[in-house]
């Protein structure tokens, strides 16, 4: 367990987004044996046998998502979710940026295994050097005959295409996505029907998002049981980590799945700044549920054990706060964050989200009441589950874990008018 | 389809497999609420307002988008969907005004309704409510954007439906607002659905704005005079003055257009001549009945054979028809109900009903445009399109559908029939102005199974050619005819050698007496300056209609007569099916229908009048026709079409509906607008033979270089003056 370097194997390397650099070190050569050595069925096999779950938040197993693509003739697509909008969650940033050409190799492969002949990167509006990256690395890898039509001389076309966000948060929800991408709103749509039958302009598509996608040319190579073998039991690989916050050395971090919670924030991220204590940490990216200090203590990184101490694993965005922390705030901030991000097709998120950013900073401003507590725990009852996506649920993990942790600090701004932190 | 059984609170119904849990409900007669379910629009599941529990689902269920399974067992009436409704009725509350005793739509609102029904009593909100500001979107609706729930049944209308409109959702999240991009002024012929699919006060009519509350009214189930698509349409009477227009029953389709909806608060005009008047010297006075009565009897007694002649509105119902039909037997006099000068009578189609038009598998409009002669019949292509048809639209002019269809050409005006014509004969290079894909589409369409619609322009020579390639390929035809009932007044034999052949004839002094119910021919007759002259010449001119128009002012005797809303007549629909409209007011003042009146003055006359109208069983056969396909040549060629929001009867008397077209516009060429130096919005000048007008510049692409469409219906501006029989004329274009 701890650190294992698989996806950021090169991102050190100077030079380490040129296709040259990339070559040195076997690049590519996972696309060419997928191409000319294995049909799509074996490699989806082999992806399935790894243990891969999606990276993107939801965890889903991707072998089995690839799956459901029907084996039709009609056209399918690949899309590539780069839309990294997750507050906490800076990881893919670094594979695009650094590694551009792994992320085209993984794209590749996918796109063949599940019969794509396009593929499209979605990267968030924000990104624009990132973008740039990519769409430098494609022009290289199509001169080099390596993507586009007769891909390595395959015979087979794969065609990759960037499209920048414009910066919505919900556009990295994979059916908003597919709207934003087909140049309509991004709303999320309802389903069924799923992207797997009916996606981009209503045909069979995959949604994956960039770490997961990286991870495939290493399962190419070495077989889906050497990919299993990392991690724990049910978590099988490694992970890339993006902690921020009141930790000495904040960045992204790739580790083994199952490395102790406790060895990442206090050996790999050097530990609380200034010696101060912990108070609490959002183990997966904003809308994950906050864990307290004591709540960490001996639970490990990984799906399974995030889930047991009531959190998830998400995106792996750690936020850690430290005692200097007004709770209240962070979770106000946070409310305010989907409440402009909702898209606000559905009631329950629209509206949920205003009043409780309506609420919480008439606490935070010294206004608030006893009552306000009940009604923004009730929110789990109106919003939980209710939503058309799983945005509005999302909004809740901040502020019921909040509210219900940290209780005490809501009910001492609420007497007092003040924040006892002075903040 | 195969059927499967649901069971909701303990109710077992069964249900098609592809139904929604809600559809079961509404069958097992269980209430759920909602907002954003239309039964005429995509499930879409945005307001959550209809979450309901399903036996070992975890999470509750949006019933409106959520299928059934066989032996899935639904609850409604437990405690935690009790309180998911409460808690959204509250959510949506927040922050709305609630300003239900100023707001049109209280009574009929869906949030008023759900909110008694599932609400909780008190609310738990505290703080400010986010207003936004009333917005005006031209003199059709308002949008009053605080009252908005979002449900995007306006924008799923215009996505859906009209294949895209400037009205969408902008911003996001809680702020989200509905609205256009660029448009002031929201008015695309089919606006008034926006107000009918509102569940809330959000888009109300401007015409109903403040004037009363919807349960002072008494709706009565009537059908609509502007076309012969029938709508069916509900009409909310209060004191006898008709204040609001409904559309609760989907018949013939569940959309109506701005017509229907708007243009009817000319039943209510102060203007409208409410009591007969005769001409003293050089003026109209009010006479009695029978004073009236008994001197137009002991007039038209006078004449003898072929010295009288009736022109009534092809808008007459098919009681007053028969009525004047029987009245010109007894005269022995002519009859026609052409005053827009076609030389074509109804042709029974072989499609049967909308449905069958929906269900095509192509669709070629030629000869019209049908979003302005039957609007409703347009977004029924478009539903065949949705559904995969190919649509094509050749036509001289065109404001709606083209832009939405397949295969789209402006035609030049003045050849527009012998284009068809040789599209017909197979050669589709003949039409001009289309990429390779339109062509190779309309190849398609033609070597396949196809729905020819003729627009009301078609004259009889293109109809002949239409019906004899159609029943040679085995092509389903439509032949659409103006005005609200040509089927039923050509029922009623009540036509003769047209109405510019009567019009002559009075101008020759053969035809002594006119009477002429129901239409102001310089509107509807293309030529302008013969009204005029027969008018004029006219020894004896009786005029029955609502208003002193231009016709009106060289009669020897106006009487008054009913409004539809009023008369109780029928009519006879595009599909040949007998259409009653109920009574829906007393009539005002001592105006009455038609027949009455011919009753009455029959009587005085000593003959028998007969209002009993019978619907033919066959169309007139087309083949019989013996004219030309029309042709017109010159430099520059006018098309005169009345403009969509000019087209309804008694338009002018319409406030609102007629407000929308401020001014006339020609629609010219790129190349002409060039050659001039105009530019879009500017003045131009059309002179032609009877004078010369005024119009605003629509530059549009695609309008063939040398052909103008210019259009017509507006006040005190007669452009028939320009026109010489048909609606197409050479004329002289210049920058004004
Ligand atoms: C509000 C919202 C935002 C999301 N943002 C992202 C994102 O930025 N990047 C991402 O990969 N997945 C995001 N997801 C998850 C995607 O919907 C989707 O599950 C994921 O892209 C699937 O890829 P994976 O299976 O490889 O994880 C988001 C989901 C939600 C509900
Ligand atoms: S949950 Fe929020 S983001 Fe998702 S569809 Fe509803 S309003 Fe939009
Ligand atoms: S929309 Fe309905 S609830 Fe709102 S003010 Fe109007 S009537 Fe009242
Ligand atoms: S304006 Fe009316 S129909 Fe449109 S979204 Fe708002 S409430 Fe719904
Ligand atoms: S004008 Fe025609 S389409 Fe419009 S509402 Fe009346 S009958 Fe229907
Ligand atoms: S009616 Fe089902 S979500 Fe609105």
């Amino acid at each position: 367990m701890g650190e294992y370097k698989l996806l950021l194997a090169n991102v050190d390397k100077p030079d380490s987004e040129k296709l040259e650099t990339y070559r040195k070190s076997g690049g590519y050569e996972r696309l060419r044996k997928a191409l000319f050595e294995m049909k799509p069925e074996e490699i989806v096999e082999e992806v399935k046998k790894s243990g891969l779950r999606g990276r993107g938040g939801a965890g889903f197993p991707t072998g089995l998502k690839w799956s459901f693509v029907p084996k039709t003739d009609e056209p399918k697509y690949l899309v590539c979710n780069a839309d990294e909008g997750e507050p906490g969650t800076f990881k893919d940033r670094v594979i695009i940026e650094k590694d551009p050409h792994l992320l085209l190799e993984g794209i590749a492969i996918s796109a063949y295994a599940i019969g794509a002949h396009e593929a499209f990167i979605y990267i968030r509006g924000e990104y624009e050097y990132g973008a740039q990256v990519l769409e430098r690395a494609i022009k290289e890898a199509e001169e080099a005959g390596i993507l586009g039509p007769n891909a390595m001389g395959s015979g087979y076309d794969i065609k990759i295409t960037v499209h920048r966000g414009a910066g919505a948060y919900v556009c990295g929800e994979e059916t908003a996505l597919l709207n934003s991408l087909e140049g309509r709103r991004g709303h999320p749509r309802i389903r069924p029907p799923f992207p797997a039958s009916k996606g981009l302009y209503q045909h069979p598509t995959v949604i994956n998002n960039v770490e997961t996608l990286a991870t495939v040319p290493f399962i190419v190579e070495r077989g889906g049981d050497w990919y299993a073998s990392l991690g724990t039991e049910k978590s099988k690989g490694t992970k890339l980590f993006s902690i921020s916050g009141h930790v000495n050395k904040p960045g992204v971090y790739e580790l083994e799945l199952g490395t102790p919670f406790e060895e990442l924030i206090y050996e790999i991220a050097g530990g609380i700044r200034e010696g101060r204590k912990l108070k609490a940490v959002i183990p997966g990216g904003s809308s994950t549920p906050m864990l307290t200090a004591d709540e960490i203590k001996g639970v490990k990184l990984d799906y399974e054990s995030l889930q047991a101490a009531g959190s998830m694993l998400g995106s792996g965005a750690v936020i850690v706060m430290d005692e200097t922390t007004c709770i209240v705030k962070a979770v106000y901030r946070m409310a305010k964050f989907y409440a402009h991000e909702s898209c606000g097709q559905c009631t329950p998120c629209r509206e949920g989200t205003r009043w409780m950013v309506q609420i919480l900073s008439r606490i935070v401003n010294g206004k608030g009441r006893m009552e306000d507590l009940d009604v923004l725990l009730d929110m789990k009852n109106i919003m939980g589950g209710n939503c058309l996506c799983p945005l509005g649920d999302a909004a809740l993990g901040p502020l019921i874990s909040g509210i219900t942790k940290f209780r005490d600090e809501f009910v001492e701004h609420i007497k007092t008018g003040r924040c006892p932190l002075g903040g | 389809m195969g059927m499967v059984k649901v069971t909701i609170d303990g109710i077992t119904v069964e249900v098609p497999e592809n139904a929604t849990i809600l559809q079961a409900a509404m069958k097992a007669g269980v209430d759920i609420p909602y907002f954003c379910y239309h039964p005429y629009l995509k499930p879409a599941g945005l307001c959550r307002m209809c979450l309901v529990e399903v036996e070992g689902m975890p999470k509750l269920a949006p019933a409106c988008v959520t299928q059934v399974r066989d032996g899935m067992v639904v609850r409604t009436n437990t405690e935690r969907v009790k309180k998911v409704r409460e808690g959204i009725v509250e959510f949506q509350l927040l922050h709305h005004p609630l300003d239900c005793p100023i707001c049109d739509q209280a009574g009929e609102c869906y949030l008023q309704d759900i909110t008694f029904r599932y609400g909780r009593a008190t609310s738990r909100f505290v703080d400010e409510k986010e207003l936004y500001p009333t917005k005006f979107y031209g003199p059709l609706i308002v949008h009053e954007q605080s009252r908005c729930i979002l449900c995007k049944r306006c924008v799923r209308f215009c996505t859906e439906v009209l294949n895209g409109a400037d009205w969408n959702v902008y911003w996001r999240a809680a702020h989200s607002l509905i609205g256009s991009y660029e448009s002031d002024k929201v008015a695309n012929y089919f606006t008034c659905n926006l107000v009918e699919v509102c569940p809330v006060g959000a888009i109300t009519s401007r015409l109903y704005r403040y004037k009363t509350r919807i349960w002072k009214l008494e709706f009565t189930r009537s059908v609509c005079e502007h076309c012969e698509m029938g709508c069916s349409l509900d009409l909310g009477v209060r004191e006898n003055q008709l204040f609001k227009i409904k559309h609760r029953m989907a018949d013939p389709s569940p959309w109506i257009c701005d017509k229907g909806y708007y243009a009817f608060d000319y039943v209510n005009h102060a203007e409208r001549i409410l009591y007969p008047l005769a001409r003293q010297e050089n003026k109209m006075v009010s006479v009695e009945v029978e004073d009236a009565v008994s001197s137009i009897a002991d007039k038209l007694k006078n004449y003898g054979e072929g010295e009288v002649a009736f022109i009534l509105s092809p808008s007459l119902c098919l009681e007053d028809a028969a009525a004047v039909s029987s009245m010109a037997k007894a005269v022995k006099g002519l009859v026609d109900y052409r005053v827009y000068g076609e030389d074509y009578l109804p042709v029974k189609g072989n499609v049967s009903d909308i449905e069958d038009v929906e269900s095509a598998k192509a669709v070629l409009v030629v000869g019209g445009d049908v979003a302005v002669s039957h609007p409703v019949l347009a977004l029924s292509i478009l539903k065949a399109k949705n559904a995969g048809a190919k649509v094509g639209v050749l036509s001289a002019h065109d404001i709606f559908l083209g832009e939405r269809v397949d295969v789209f050409s402006l035609l030049p005006a003045g050849s527009e029939e012998p284009l068809i014509k040789e599209l017909l004969d197979g050669n589709v290079d003949a039409i001009p102005d289309l990429s390779d894909e339109e062509r190779s589409c309309l190849k398609d369409m033609l070597s396949g199974e196809l729905l020819l619609v003729a627009g009301v322009r078609a004259s009889s020579a293109l109809r002949a050619a239409i019906y004899s390639r159609s029943k040679e390929k085995g092509w389903k035809y439509l032949f659409l005819d103006r005005g609200c009932n040509a089927k039923g007044l050509y029922s009623a034999g009540a036509y003769s050698e047209g109405v510019g052949e009567i019009l002559n004839r009075v101008k020759e002094g053969k035809v002594k007496a006119l009477v002429v119910a129901g239409v102001d021919l310089f509107n509807t007759y293309p030529n302008g300056s013969l009204v005029k002259e027969a008018l004029e010449s006219a020894e004896f001119l009786v005029v029955m209609d609502l208003f002193f128009h231009d016709t009106a002012m060289y009669s020897d005797f106006f009487l008054p007569i009913t409004s539809f809303a009023e008369d109780g007549g029928s009519v006879v629909d595009l599909f040949w099916r007998v259409r009653r409209r109920n009574p829906a007011m007393q009539p005002k003042g001592l105006s009455r229908p038609v027949r009455d009146w011919l009753a009455l003055i029959g009587e005085a006359m000593g003959a028998d009048v007969d209002s009993q109208g019978q619907v033919a069983e066959t169309g007139w056969d087309p083949l019989q026709a013996k004219a030309e396909l029309l042709e017109v040549k010159g430099n520059t060629v006018a098309l005169v079409e009345h403009a969509f929001y000019r087209s309804a009867r008694y338009a002018s008397w319409c406030s609102r509906f007629s407000e929308v077209a401020e001014s006339p516009c020609a629609y010219i060429s790129e190349d002409d607008a060039k050659a001039l130096g105009v530019s879009d919005g500017d003045k131009v000048l059309v002179s032609g033979k009877g004078g010369k007008f005024e119009f605003v510049a629509k530059v549009r692409e695609g309008q063939p270089k040398g052909s103008i469409v210019i259009d017509a219906g507006f006040d005190r501006f007669p452009v028939t003056l320009l026109l010489n029989g048909s609606w197409v004329a050479p004329v002289e274009l210049r920058k004004a």
